[in-house]
């Protein structure tokens, strides 16, 4: 039946409520500072209850971070973990280039509220190695915390700093204890996905891109629905559009809750126990 | 009534689009609430003979002719378009056409394209522009296309006033650039909102500031989940009374849009 009547259109799909409630693991506190009350609560409305923020910087989103802009998007992500206790949560964004990357860690991984590593395009060294990155990764195997990594494959090749699946795969298979998130389904979703497929220790995220009909079914099949986690990619992207990823996809009820809430509950949360 | 100004059929050659034909599109449409889509054959784009791709994107829908309307392909470049599109009109019935000039090889504001647009109007048909198909940092690294640039744009709107034109893909930055304009009169212009979910809440601050009633729905399925932006217009964010317009009533104020819906939902 064609619906006609005006009504009919927003009452004939809504976000089904079998999502909710969700764990958004991949957002970033906006620039604007003004949108930031506006953002949480979207968040809310869309039926996430938990947030995981990182900054990829204070000002703005710089590729290789000094160590005050570090420092900076880490107090903003710790300052939101205490005014929204139970909701808001963070990773430590690092440069790990840096020599007080070490100090970073441990100083903010001691915080309530911190429940993880996030590393972005600032992972090569000056001859593009991927040197700096092993001793964040050691460091999250000794405090039993995940890192979730920016990885992309870049059509017309990858920023400097910036890993690709290829290089997230290398890493995995260098520490198989070590639990790596590859953020963006891995940009190019089909490829990333069957890059870090034969690693156990490597989730993805669906954060990030459009809505790519197919990725997530993809992801499902090939890793399996409890290596596929939600998150938004807010502020850059939308919370609800990233998440009707997850409620379109032709995949049983219940890896689209493993999806977006038990892996996550289990991996930053370590809640075996199903919500 | 939901209308989709943004879909697709046909085939892609990097990976299978999820949809095969159009009985799996009306089931998408089902789920979602879409009560017609304008649909083209994204191959089509690429065919060097567009007449052929026309008449197989009639064959595909035939059967769905009151849910579906089809949008043919034209080569504005081509010594041959104007009947292509002649023939698409009367001999395959299409709703109007779509082009992609940065696949297609032509500038948007080229002399040929602005005299396509001219034709359409003349024929109350619509021009669809499609400023990408998939995203430039994930093509084929051997077939790299870039969007349509805004300047060109601009220059057929305003070089072809009178002619219904549906952008597809804009982004939020595009969209606001283009309604800042001065100059430009974008009352037959309709821009689909898919492209439009980042950053947060830049949806909501371009209706805030320039009102909704330029913005139509448009999926870009099979490539995108049409839930998407379905959702974005759900997002707390957007008011209420937007979204309804952008989902349902826009597209109502054009003559040619509601002629042609009209023309198949009615039967």
């Amino acid at each position: 039946m064609v619906p006609t009547r005006c009504s009919d259109a927003l009452d004939r799909w809504r976000m089904p409520a079998y999502l909710t409630p969700a764990i958004d693991m991949h957002a970033h506190p906006p620039y604007d500072r003004s949108q930031t009350g506006l953002m949480l609560d979207a968040a809310r409305r869309v039926g996430i209850e938990r947030l995981i923020l990182c900054s990829v910087g204070y000002s703005d989103t710089i590729p290789y971070p000094p160590i005050e802009e570090v420092r900076r998007g880490n107090d903003e992500v710790l300052s939101l973990i205490r005014s929204h206790p139970g909701f808001v949560y963070g990773l430590v964004y690092v440069n790990p280039n840096l020599p007080e990357t070490r100090d970073v860690l441990g100083h903010y991984l001691q915080q309530p509220g911190f429940v993880g590593i996030k590393l972005w395009i600032s992972c090569r060294d000056e001859r593009g190695r991927l040197d700096p990155v092993y001793p964040v990764v050691e460091f999250a195997i000794d405090r039993n915390v995940p890192v979730l990594c920016h990885a992309f494959y870049r059509s017309g090749g990858n920023l400097p700093g910036e890993l690709s699946p290829t290089d997230l795969a290398h890493v995995a298979a260098c520490y198989p204890q070590a639990k790596l998130v590859m953020a963006h389904l891995g940009g190019q979703w089909i490829q990333g996905i069957r890059a870090v497929k034969p690693y156990p220790n490597v989730w993805t995220d669906i954060s990030g891109s459009r809505a790519y009909m197919g990725s997530v079914e993809f992801a499902v099949k090939e890793l399996g629905a409890d290596r596929v986690l939600y998150g938004s990619d807010a502020f850059m992207r939308s919370f609800a559009a990233m998440l009707a990823k997850v409620a379109a996809a032709e995949i049983d009820l219940s890896d689209k809750r493993r999806i977006v809430w038990d892996n996550s509950a289990a991996l930053f949360f370590g809640e075996g126990v199903p919500k | 009534m939901i209308v989709d100004f943004g879909a697709y059929l046909g085939n892609w050659p990097l990976y299978p689009l999820p949809i095969r034909d159009a009985a799996g599109l009306v089931g998408v449409m089902d789920r979602c609430g879409i009560g017609a889509a304008f649909v083209s054959l994204v191959d089509g784009a690429f065919s060097l003979n567009p007449r052929d791709a026309n008449e197989r994107l009639k064959s595909m829908v035939a059967e769905h002719a009151a849910r579906v309307l089809p949008v043919g392909s034209v080569d504005a470049s081509s010594p041959c378009w104007r009947e292509d599109v002649v023939a698409g009109i009367e001999q395959v019935g299409l709703a109007g056409f779509r082009i992609h000039p940065t696949y297609q090889g032509f500038a948007l504001d080229s002399n040929g394209v602005v005299a396509l647009a001219d034709t359409l109007a003349m024929a109350h048909r619509p021009l669809f522009v499609a400023s990408f198909i998939d995203e430039e940092r994930f093509q084929h690294p051997a077939f790299r296309v870039p969007p349509v640039s805004l300047d060109q744009i601009a220059g057929l709107i305003r070089r072809a006033p009178e002619t219904t034109i549906v952008l597809n893909n804009l982004t939020v930055e595009q969209a606001t650039a283009l309604l800042d304009m001065p100059g430009i009169s974008l009352s037959n212009v309709f821009m689909d909102v898919n492209a439009m979910d980042k950053p947060f809440s830049g949806l909501a601050q371009l209706i805030q500031h320039h009102g909704s009633d330029r913005l139509v729905y448009g999926s870009q399925v099979p490539f995108l989940y049409p839930e998407a932006p379905l959702a974005l217009l759900q997002e707390s964010t957007v008011p209420d009374d937007g979204a309804k317009a952008i989902l349902e009533q826009n597209w109502r104020t054009s003559e040619v849009l509601r002629g042609l819906v009209e023309s198949v939902s009615l039967t």
